[in-house]
């Protein structure tokens, strides 16, 4: 017979109502304490877990993020409007630049000004 | 005239042995109260999926005459006095020999099978991922288990009850039917009926009863703080979660296992994202026909004799009881996370450890809107609100360990 079962016969006895105040202050203190200690221990399972899981899943050498132009990662150059999805992917980049560069009333010039020639894709 | 004497005497019989001749004072009290139940299930939408349920099958066994359920085949008195074995949990040969449909279907119930059932579903329905991102959103929800031990308390010492009834009315504070359900078939059978009413009751009312709590116990200043946004948690941390803390909990309390092992079953299966079939039947078919086998057979438990009386009014006095020091203690112990903190845990999610998922996390949304427009707790207390689960269940092991 453990603990729990054990103390759960010695509640049997209890009749007067001083006898009840002290099981009842002791049952409940101790069920609650046994509540949170349980799901401290969950908290600290979870810390744990996931701390191992965020280790093990670094990556082990970090990317170099290059600078320099000669060692940038080969690029892949597109033909402007060589297909009908780069042409609308270039009438949606020329609209963008344009609006965010048109004047401070609102009022957008009838030409933007510029010319979209190349999409590089990095 | 023999003829119209013989019809006349057909017609009285028929009316004798009718329901309205038969039924007693208190049988058409319970079919009333059913009613009233139907209306705020109907009308009100108060917990409709199991209150509907709950009050028909009140219906069905307070209808005089109809004999729809036999609560005396698990009754422990009859039980023995019928010469069975001690510990035989029902009279399984007059089960067989004279049991009705309800008498069947309530099986379900006191062996226990239901409510893990409807843990499974709800498992399946579950995002663990606010809890996974703030593992200290488990303390708010045990904090709010604290309405389930002031209840036992109080119905332990002042209410005259048994420590098994005692327990079975502290966990009304739970918030959470099943759990409920769970523990109260086991030490205090004979208040179902009455238990899962209220239990259900004060899940609907959640948006009525918490908000004052919450406006009585923090400023402005706390209510309209705004959190940081939670961290994103990896798949893989969803799918470790569930099998940990079931492996914990059952170690520790292993009355809890069936409660806290089927609602961690199910989780797996959604997040695994490898048994996509299952997860769709634990989260529907299954929990949709769980709920209406456990509302009809817990309603039909709800007779006049033991549903009318002294203690049924003791019970749903406590029961609110509950409700409002869990809410309190979660807002409270909130605030002292707040303190802690610096300021940076919002108060108002406190109140969701009370497991009324979603419903209490959705009024910690609103009431953090109303002091600040600009404030989104949602997800915040659904961390929270999903550990209330979490600690009800084991509260629930803890009592069942203690008191069975």
């Amino acid at each position: 017979m453990n603990l729990i079962s054990m103390a759960g016969e010695w509640t049997k006895q209890f009749d007067t109502l001083s006898e009840r105040l002290f099981l009842g202050t002791a049952m409940a203190l101790v069920g609650f304490l046994i509540v949170f200690i349980l799901l401290i221990a969950i908290i600290i399972a979870i810390s744990i877990m996931s701390g191992t899981l965020s280790i093990l899943g670094k990556p082990k050498t970090a990317k170099p993020v290059y600078l320099n132009k000669t060692e940038q990662t080969p690029v892949q150059e597109t033909n402007i409007g060589s297909t009908e999805d780069e042409k609308s992917l270039i009438a949606v980049i020329t609209a963008a630049i344009a609006a965010f560069t048109s004047s401070s009333d609102g009022s957008q010039p009838r030409h933007p000004g510029f010319i979209v020639k190349k999409i590089k894709r990095l | 005239m023999e003829i119209f004497s013989a019809l006349f005497e057909t017609l009285e019989k028929l009316w004798n042995s009718s329901g309205f001749m038969n039924g007693n004072w208190m049988q058409f009290t319970m079919i009333g109260v059913a009613c009233v139940l139907l209306f705020l299930a109907i009308v009100k939408k108060f917990e409709p999926l199991l209150l509907l349920p709950i009050a028909f099958g009140m219906i069905l066994s307070n209808i005089p005459g109809a004999n729809a359920i036999n609560m005396d085949l698990y009754d422990p008195e009859v039980i023995k006095n019928l010469g069975y074995s001690e510990g035989t949990i029902f009279a399984y040969r007059e089960l067989l020999s004279t049991g009705g449909l309800l008498d069947y279907i309530y099986l379900g119930v006191k062996l226990g099978i239901y409510p893990p059932l409807i843990f499974l579903g709800i498992g399946a329905m579950t995002d663990f991922g606010p809890l996974l991102a703030n593992p200290k959103s488990l303390l708010l929800g045990a904090a709010a288990q604290v309405g389930i031990f002031a209840a036992f308390f109080g119905a332990l010492v002042f209410g005259g009850f048994t420590p098994g009834e005692a327990a079975s009315i502290g966990i009304i504070g739970g918030a959470d039917g099943p759990t409920a359900i769970f523990l109260t078939k086991t030490l205090a059978p004979h208040l179902l009926g009455p238990i899962a009413v209220a239990a259900y009751s004060y899940m609907a009312l959640v948006p009525v009863i918490q908000p004052p709590i919450m406006r009585l116990l923090t400023t402005k200043k706390e209510r309209s703080v705004v959190m940081e946004q939670l961290r994103p948690v990896s798949k893989t941390e969803r799918i470790v979660f569930p099998i940990v803390v079931t492996i914990i909990v059952a170690l520790m309390i292993p009355d809890a296992t069936p409660l806290i092992g089927m609602l961690m079953l199910g989780n797996l299966f959604k997040e695994s994202g490898v048994v996509d079939r299952l997860t769709k039947t634990a989260s529907n078919e299954l929990i949709n026909i769980v709920t209406i086998l456990l509302g009809v057979s817990v309603g039909a438990t709800a007779i006049g004799t033991s549903f009318l009386r002294i203690e049924t009014l003791l019970i749903i006095v406590l029961g609110i009881t509950a409700f409002i020091i869990g809410t309190a203690s979660g807002v409270i112990f909130g605030k002292i996370m707040y303190l802690f903190t610096g300021g940076k845990v919002n108060p108002l999610i406190g109140s969701a450890g009370v497991s009324a998922v979603p419903m209490a996390a959705r009024v910690s949304q609103s009431e953090g809107q109303r002091a600040n427009p600009k404030n989104f707790l949602l997800m915040h207390a659904m961390g929270p609100n999903v550990a209330g689960v979490i600690g009800s269940a084991v509260a629930a092991g803890i009592l069942l360990s203690l008191f069975r």
